[in-house]
């Protein structure tokens, strides 16, 4: 039936439209076809979801204008035209459709359609309505200096959240539908003058691409639209804060606003994004810098300190001080597995707590961190399961790779791929996993962007918003290798 | 072209930390670390005599360890040790082990054999210090029970790591025994210890003291002690320097620069007296006389504070500052040279390294005569200048004032 929408148009006879609708959409009890005759003897027919659209606007300004024009400025020379009506309601954006296609779809994205008895075009008034949550912190991403709003369901709410932050005329929104099923309403955000054609046009040409069901959540878009698929690492963002869209799309990137999530992709992605928080940008560089390398210590933390403990305690003991060397062998005095399998097994029952723990209702959730620092921290040292060492080391890793929660995933392949190799070459297998690792890392790409941009820059402009987060008086260029057309963003250039 | 140098060398400080040393897949709980190993050579079965003191850690909060002492014999060295197996139960690991003590016995048939294996074993660190010990006290050097130190080794890894505010002892790790065994132009010397009875030690020191005499009535009670230093010739030692001519020594040598003593007794109208060493400074000038001669001019410059002065008197005046430093220069001009003079004249041994002075500044001289050096050495004339400088008297100006 609907493959043929396009080819069945709207007629004059709103009986015959009413069949042809309830023909198409299956009977349901949320659409409603309402019949009316004003006045003057026209008749019309308006059709909409009920929970989608906003009754009190379609009552007074849209029935109610019908109603009331047609009693004061009778009109009676027969000929009824969409002029009549559009002076008669008080709505500002109608659109005409002389087709079913269109009239479905916009019916289904919550549109109130009037037909009107002897007329052949159907008005769409864009009047959505529904209860959305309100504008909140995102949970995910709380800083402590800055804005506080975050993203909602809705994207009316979320582009609004962009635009008042831009108030440029370069800023884009454009929309498709995604999604064969779910029909998911897609933004495309950028600035034209700044963003990169490239990236633009790919990212279009991999979205049209999109032959999927439904797009429930913007994390469908990210993993079809990604490059190296098979990589666990991000090559494609994420936030849930306006702030930090502005931000990057103010760098030349491009955001992808999904309805019905408040989760906005943004590309390119590049690996020193993983590194930043918006916060950097609102305290004061010095701070931010420290916090910077903070976490880039963390990095390199959460992925070779098992790696390094098992290499080190297992192959190399001549590299442990003395004194700790003894302290590791009084806690391994007893412990019945080998220190690899210790620390194995240690990174697994991490993972299940983080699991078990993170989709608890709150109330169960106290219950899994107790027995999980009671049993496991305290009882399984003191039983000889596993040795003191081995759950500092774990706890370490832990408290380091919640630093970097986006991109976990990586981050225990990394560590478990450099803990076996630690164990099977030592020091040498930590050296030769380390270099696997960067020589992945530094092979991929996102959107024709190398992933490792910047990182290992030998420029110092480039440098300026790496593991330190330069003042803003010195970042005066944008990151050149997403733009390359517009670079100057702080003009003020000081005499040195 | 940058980036590449930039590559290479990067990896080259990588892969030579990093890949260096030998990879194997062993828990450490498995490692019984051996701290402290003693040599001795039983002249009559021809063997030597290898005393281990080897730590285990006991499971456990704490790190608590336990430390058990074997010995074992064998021809060669490495024979006796894999016979500590046999005594142990494992093979020993020497990753961990500080100190390596030789007997007189060994020391005097030669130490390039005990040496040498040192550096032949993958696990042993070039930083393990290595130290004699008379003969009497080699077999139970490691019974030693020190109440503050877990086991002998890391009493001895201490006191070598303080040897500078002594100064009576000199620090010997490997690494730079391996030099000086290797160089033409030095004699090594090696620090010494021996066991002593306390008493004996105790009873010029404290005014006994009645629980010293308890103790004593259970157990003799040794204690190891420094016991100066031996001097070595072509790996041989020929002889052995008390603990002030060892101070002397190591002071010409610059080995100790900073925060040792000196002390005077009552003479030129100075008190006993103590300086702490600020910073003391060599300088070795060889000249050539007229009759090709060769002529070693020493000079000692010594920054000091005045710590203690058994007197009363204002000591920081100008005229009695000058007299004290007047007699810590006499001081060590003649103890200097005693030292010098008994290196010269018993030992032939060239411990001050003054043919490196020479062949640096004679270079002619030093071609010529390199092969005859010893007979020059013995021979030649040394001349001692000190300059002790006293800049502060630590940190009261005045003498503790006695009222009526």
């Amino acid at each position: 039936m609907s493959n043929n929408l396009n080819e069945i148009a709207v007629t004059r006879d709103i009986t015959k439209n009413q069949e042809i609708l309830e023909d198409i959409i299956r009977e349901t009890i949320d659409i409603v076809y309402y019949r009316f005759k004003t006045y003057d003897t026209r008749e019309y027919l308006v059709v909409y979801f009920d929970d989608i659209i906003n009754k009190e606007i379609l009552d007074r300004d849209v029935i109610g204008g019908l109603i009331a024009n047609a009693k004061t400025k009778f009109n009676n020379n027969g000929n009824i035209t969409v002029e009549y009506i559009k002076s008669t309601i008080h709505f500002s954006n109608i659109d005409e459709s002389m087709e079913f296609e269109t009239v479905v779809d916009r019916l289904l994205a919550g549109d109130v359609i009037i037909f009107t008895e002897g007329l052949n075009v159907a008005l769409c008034l864009p009047s959505q309505g529904w209860q959305q949550r309100g504008i909140i912190e995102p949970d995910a991403e709380i800083i402590t200096k800055g804005p506080r709003e975050g993203f909602v369901e809705t994207l009316k709410t979320n582009r609004s959240m962009i635009r008042r932050k831009l108030k440029n005329p370069d800023l884009v929104f454009e929309s498709l539908n995604l999604g064969k099923q779910s029909k998911s309403d897609i933004n495309i955000v950028y600035i034209a003058g700044i963003v990169n054609e490239t990236v633009l046009s790919q990212l279009k040409k991999r979205l049209e691409k999109i032959d999927i069901d439904a797009i429930i959540d913007s994390g469908y878009i990210e993993e079809l639209i990604k490059d190296e698929r098979l990589s666990p690492f991000n090559t494609v963002g994420y936030t849930e804060r306006p702030d930090v869209v502005v931000s990057k799309i103010l760098e030349g990137r491009i955001a992808v606003l999904c309805s019905g999530t408040p989760i906005v992709l943004t590309v390119p992605f590049l690996f020193v994004e993983n590194l930043q928080a918006n916060e950097d940008y609102y305290s004061g560089f010095i701070i931010a810098s420290i916090n910077r390398m903070v976490r880039f210590t963390s990095f390199l933390l959460t992925i070779f300190i098992p790696g390094l403990y098992v290499a080190i305690a297992t192959n190399h003991h001549e590299l442990i001080p003395t004194k700790l060397l003894f302290s590791f062998i009084a806690s391994r005095v007893g412990v019945p597995f080998p220190t690899i399998i210790e620390v194995l097994a240690m990174i697994l029952i991490f993972e299940l707590l983080r699991e078990s723990g993170l989709r608890l209702p709150k109330g169960l959730g106290q219950t899994v961190s107790i027995v999980g620092a009671l049993v496991l921290g305290q009882a399984a040292v003191e039983a000889k399961f596993l040795s003191a060492p081995v759950v500092i080391i774990i706890a370490l890793t832990a408290i380091t790779s919640f630093i970097f929660y986006k991109i976990n995933g990586a981050l225990i392949i990394a560590r478990v791929f450099i803990t076996i190799l630690g164990a099977m070459m030592g020091l040498y297998g930590v050296t030769l996993g380390a270099i696997a690792i960067f020589l992945h890392l530094y092979s991929i790409k996102s959107f024709g962007v190398p992933y490792m941009s910047y990182i290992a820059s030998t420029e110092y402009e480039e440098l300026k918003d790496t593991v330190v987060r330069g003042p803003w008086w010195k970042m005066k260029m944008r990151p050149r290798i997403i733009n390359f057309r517009n670079v100057v963003r702080n003009g003020n250039v000081e005499d040195k | 072209m940058k980036r590449l140098t930039f590559t290479i060398l990067i990896s080259i400080i990588l892969f030579t930390t990093i890949f260096s040393g030998c990879w194997n897949y062993s828990d450490v709980e498995e490692q019984f670390v051996v701290m402290g190993i003693a040599i001795d050579y039983d002249e009559k079965e021809k063997e030597y005599m290898l005393y281990a003191e080897v730590s285990r850690a006991k499971g456990g909060a704490e790190a608590e360890t336990i430390t058990r002492l074997e010995s074992s014999k064998g021809t060669t060295l490495f024979e006796a040790n894999r016979n500590l197996i046999t005594r142990i139960g494992a093979k020993v690991y020497w990753g961990h082990t500080m100190v390596y003590i030789i007997s007189e016995r060994v020391a005097k048939k030669g130490i390039t054999d005990v040496v040498g294996i040192l550096n032949k074993l993958t696990q042993v660190r070039t930083d393990i210090f290595i130290i004699v010990c008379d003969n009497d006290s080699i077999d139970n050097i490691f019974e030693f029970e020190d109440p503050i130190h877990e086991n002998v080794a890391q009493y001895l890894a201490d006191l070598m790591k303080n040897f500078e505010s002594s100064g009576k002892y000199r620090k010997a790790p490997l690494f730079k025994i391996n030099q000086e065994l290797a160089s033409d132009e030095i004699s090594l010397i090696l620090p010494c210890i021996t066991m002593e009875e306390v008493e004996k030690d105790d009873s010029d020191k404290e005014e006994g003291s009645g629980k010293d005499s308890v103790q004593k009535d259970e157990k003799p009670n040794k204690i190891i002690v420094t016991d100066g230093s031996c001097v070595f010739k072509k790996g041989k030692m020929v002889g052995k320097l008390n603990e002030e001519e060892s101070l002397d020594a190591l002071i010409v040598k610059k080995e100790v620069t900073k925060g040792y003593s000196l002390t005077v007794e009552e003479d030129m109208g100075v008190p006993n007296s103590s300086i702490e060493v600020i910073n003391s400074n060599v300088k070795v000038n060889s000249t050539i006389d007229s009759k090709d001669n060769l002529i070693l001019r020493i000079e000692i410059e010594i920054d000091a504070d005045l710590v203690e002065i058994q007197s009363e008197d204002e000591y920081l005046k100008t005229e009695v500052r000058e007299k004290i430093e007047k007699r810590f220069e006499k001081m060590l001009e003649e103890e200097i040279g005693k030292t010098i003079k008994k290196n010269q004249d018993e030992f032939k041994c060239d411990i001050f390294a003054f043919a490196g002075y020479v062949h640096r500044q004679q270079k002619e001289y030093w071609k010529a005569n390199s092969n005859i050096w010893e007979d020059i050495y013995t021979d030649v004339q040394v001349s001692i200048k000190a300059d002790v400088k006293i800049k502060s008297s630590a940190l009261t100006f005045q003498p503790l004032k006695v009222g009526g």
